[in-house]
């Protein structure tokens, strides 16, 4: 790790063993700043947002010959207000390393948890040379959480919902957890939540709760930061970093980090 | 039964042996390998051919055991003359598909098998987290279109629990703080410490330079940190661990339900097993790479959905010894191909049918080169071979009676956490005597080689020179090896 670089350890993915070139930290923080430069939004309701997808190892990403961006992918997600109910998310997730290049289409209530309602879709396809081109599928939850995916004619059990939890998709939690922050770091609680992965998995007993607060250092400047703690089952912790308006700036799970990198009024 | 079954192999990665709810683990939810063990056949006494990615994957492909393969350490290439199972296959009458990792070192996929998928940046060692979905992804969207009117043989290796190598790397270059530090979980959320945390400490040499000294050759950057670690720590590992699992079992859950509700449920048949285990802790070791149980045992499993098959439901078999070279035989046996000249492994189907074969004594495991391991049915041997140090380590690695340095005997009845070495107790002699007799009896039926591709010989150079340095290093070993 270059011990100059002098991130907090849930995103200090610069590490000599297996360093990576480009440079992790030089490439965070870089993203970080340009986006420190736009303007935040409140409801994010009607907006686009993106996030650039760096890999925390250097597994996925084969180094200098892909060029000097180190990223492996994007993020864009798409919020539509469908009435004072409800919003529909498009989740575009491109991972290079994957191949995949993935569409969720579904709709979720208007309040601080997204809770997942109605149907979704999930459109699938592999950009790598494979025999594999593409996968969708259809998705619907039964009142008695049981969640069912269908593709090509063949209606899969998906697993079985807690729905004492509010039920979410994790590509949401970039707008549930900017909603719940302040009262769970106020309160020292924790938020219980249940989560869809993808549109395809189901991850009971997630919890998400205030981290700690830490200043990153950008140039000479130090941004203020706020961490949250994800778990669940079937889930290693995730860390979500949020700016002083309540922005998810950093996301971390074992493998990935995602960084906003702009976005746009829909 | 259809004379020529569909065949779906399934395996996990790194996935220690008993981590399935199925077979009574408490910290861990896995409904869905649980759905495999509840339909067929648990080989409940199996071992991995050599615990680590690439040897394990090429005994699966080959029949044969990592030290006739030339396939030793990961890096080593299978000898480009043995056939593999997809090539067997192929020209049987079956077609062979391929769908996630592969890692058979000095073999194409695609000369073996129909590459449904295999990522954009081939699947190397990590990125299950979002390899593992396009897995599924690829495999069910086969089974949902083929039509063929050939049986297939469609395999579908996982990359999880193996993310859990990088929670460990993660720790080499910075300090992390525990869970209960962080604030994220509390004690009683961890699973207990391992009850062998605590170990013998008179091991091989093989295993101190690959795993437990200053600079050894395996993980030295993990070692050096881990080896500051609180309980919490090992214990968040296994934590950790037992997530990844969970998240492996949910993408096999969807894979087993689109085989249940496709055309092929009750004409196909389900093996799955693992390619080594994850240590967490145990021997206060992690990841694999040594003949500790935590990393050699792996359950094996023949399952069939449907009613049609001759598979009986729910099932263990606590009594035969299975190994990772049995998967070809087994799978050729089912296909209906005649034995293959060289493959050393035996058909379960004779097992799995209820008949009673004449079977192996013991399981053969190899480490690391030069550590050996046999497991009987109450005691476990391992053993190792003291290195040249020079180019004739390129020559075939036993048997040589001469040239076996530190032992250590297990009874695993008495002691099935393998804490107390019993190998120099003298009571033992008469025992090891024969358990050695038994591994030189078995490696003279080996068909090894010389190690003669460039990159595995250097590194099986450097091996054997650094073990063998170690030896010379420290004369008072020679009065720990047993001579008759």
């Amino acid at each position: 790790m270059n011990e100059t670089a002098n991130l907090h350890w849930s995103f200090n993915h610069d590490r000599a063993g297996q360093g990576q070139s480009p440079d992790f930290a030089q490439q965070l923080r870089s993203l970080v700043k340009g986006t420190l430069e736009t303007t935040a939004s409140g409801d994010h309701g009607g907006e686009v947002t993106r996030y650039t997808i760096l890999p925390n190892f250097r597994r996925g990403y084969k180094g200098p010959a892909d060029g000097d961006d180190l990223s492996v992918g994007e993020v864009v997600i798409r919020r539509m207000v469908e009435d004072e109910n409800r919003l529909n998310y498009s989740v575009v997730y491109r991972n290079v390393a994957s191949g995949e290049l993935m569409e969720m289409q579904f709709t979720s209530n208007r309040d601080a948890f997204r809770t997942l309602t109605g149907t979704w879709s999930v459109q699938v396809e592999n950009c790598a040379g494979d025999g594999y081109k593409e996968f969708s599928c259809d998705g619907r939850l039964e009142a008695n959480g049981s969640v069912f995916l269908t593709t090509n004619g063949l209606d899969l059990h998906a697993g079985s919902a807690d729905l004492s939890a509010p039920l979410t998709c994790n590509w949401t939690l970039f707008d549930v957890i900017p909603a719940l922050a302040d009262g769970l770091r106020d309160s020292g609680e924790v938020q219980r939540l249940t989560i869809l992965e993808d549109l395809e998995k189901v991850r009971n007993n997630g919890q998400v709760r205030y981290l700690e607060s830490y200043d990153l250092q950008l140039d000479s400047d130090l941004v203020a930061l706020t961490g949250y703690a994800l778990i669940a089952e079937g889930m290693t912790p995730s860390y979500w970093w949020l700016d002083a308006h309540g922005r998810v700036l950093i996301a971390t799970t074992l493998y990935q980090t995602l960084i906003p990198t702009g976005g746009e009024n829909a | 039964m259809p004379d020529r079954p569909n065949i779906l192999f399934i395996n996990t990665d790194q996935h220690t042996w008993d981590v399935v709810s199925a077979y009574g683990y408490p910290y861990v939810k896995t409904p869905n390998i649980d759905r495999i063990v509840r339909n067929g056949v648990s080989f409940m006494r199996s071992y991995s051919t050599d615990p680590v990615c690439g040897p394990t994957r090429a005994s699966w492909m080959t029949g044969r055991y990592t030290s006739e393969l030339g396939t030793p350490f990961n890096g080593g290439h299978l000898h480009e003359d043995i056939p593999d199972l997809g090539q067997i296959l192929n020209s049987n009458g079956y077609q062979a598909f391929h769908s996630g990792k592969w890692h058979v070192d000095g073999r194409d996929v695609r000369e073996s098998f129909q590459l449904l998928y295999i990522g954009n940046r081939p699947i190397g060692a990590g990125g299950g987290e979002y390899y593992d979905g396009a897995i599924t992804h690829a495999a069910i969207d086969f089974l949902s279109r083929y039509e063929d009117s050939d049986p297939f043989f469609l395999q579908v290796p996982y990359v999880n629990p193996h993310d859990i190598c990088q929670c460990e790397h993660d720790h080499e270059e910075k300090t992390i703080p525990d869970p209960i530090a962080q604030g994220i979980l509390s004690e009683e959320d961890l699973p207990p410490l391992p009850a062998n945390f605590q170990y013998d400490e008179r091991e091989t040499v093989v295993h101190k330079v690959a795993r437990r000294m200053d600079e050894c050759l395996i993980h030295w950057p993990i070692l050096r940190k881990v080896r500051h670690w609180s309980e919490i720590q090992w214990r968040y590992l296994m934590w950790q661990h037992h997530r990844l699992v969970e998240k492996v079992d949910s993408e096999i859950g969807l894979l087993l339900e689109a085989l249940d509700k496709s055309q092929f449920r009750d004409n196909t048949l389900i093996m799955f097993t693992m390619d080594h285990g994850e240590a967490y802790g145990q021997h206060q070791m992690f990841q694999k790479f040594s003949l500790y149980e935590a990393s050699v045992r792996v359950p094996f499993i023949v399952a069939s959905l449907g009613d049609s098959l001759d598979v009986p439901k729910d099932i263990r078999d606590e009594t035969h010894f299975v190994s990772g070279v049995d998967l070809f035989p087994t799978v050729c046996d089912y296909a209906g191909i005649d034995p293959v000249d060289g493959v050393q492994g035996l058909s379960l189907r004779p097992l799995v049918e209820g008949q009673n074969p004449a079977w192996r004594e013991f399981a053969y495991i190899e480490s690391n080169g030069w550590a050996r391991s046999l497991v009987f049915d109450r005691y476990k041997y391992v053993g190792e071979y003291i290195p040249f140090g020079t180019e004739q380590d390129l020559d075939p690695i036993g048997p040589d009676p001469d040239r076996i340095g530190l032992e250590q005997i297990f009874d695993l009845v008495e002691d099935p956490d393998e804490t107390h070495n019993l190998a120099y107790q003298p009571e033992m002699r008469d025992m090891l005597k024969r358990f050695r007799q038994s591994m030189m009896d078995f490696e003279g039926r080996l068909n090894r080689r010389r190690m003669t591709a460039q990159r595995p010989a250097a590194q099986l150079l450097n091996w054997g020179k650094q073990i063998r340095e170690y030896w010379d290093a420290h004369p008072e070993l020679e009065e720990m090896r047993i001579q008759f």
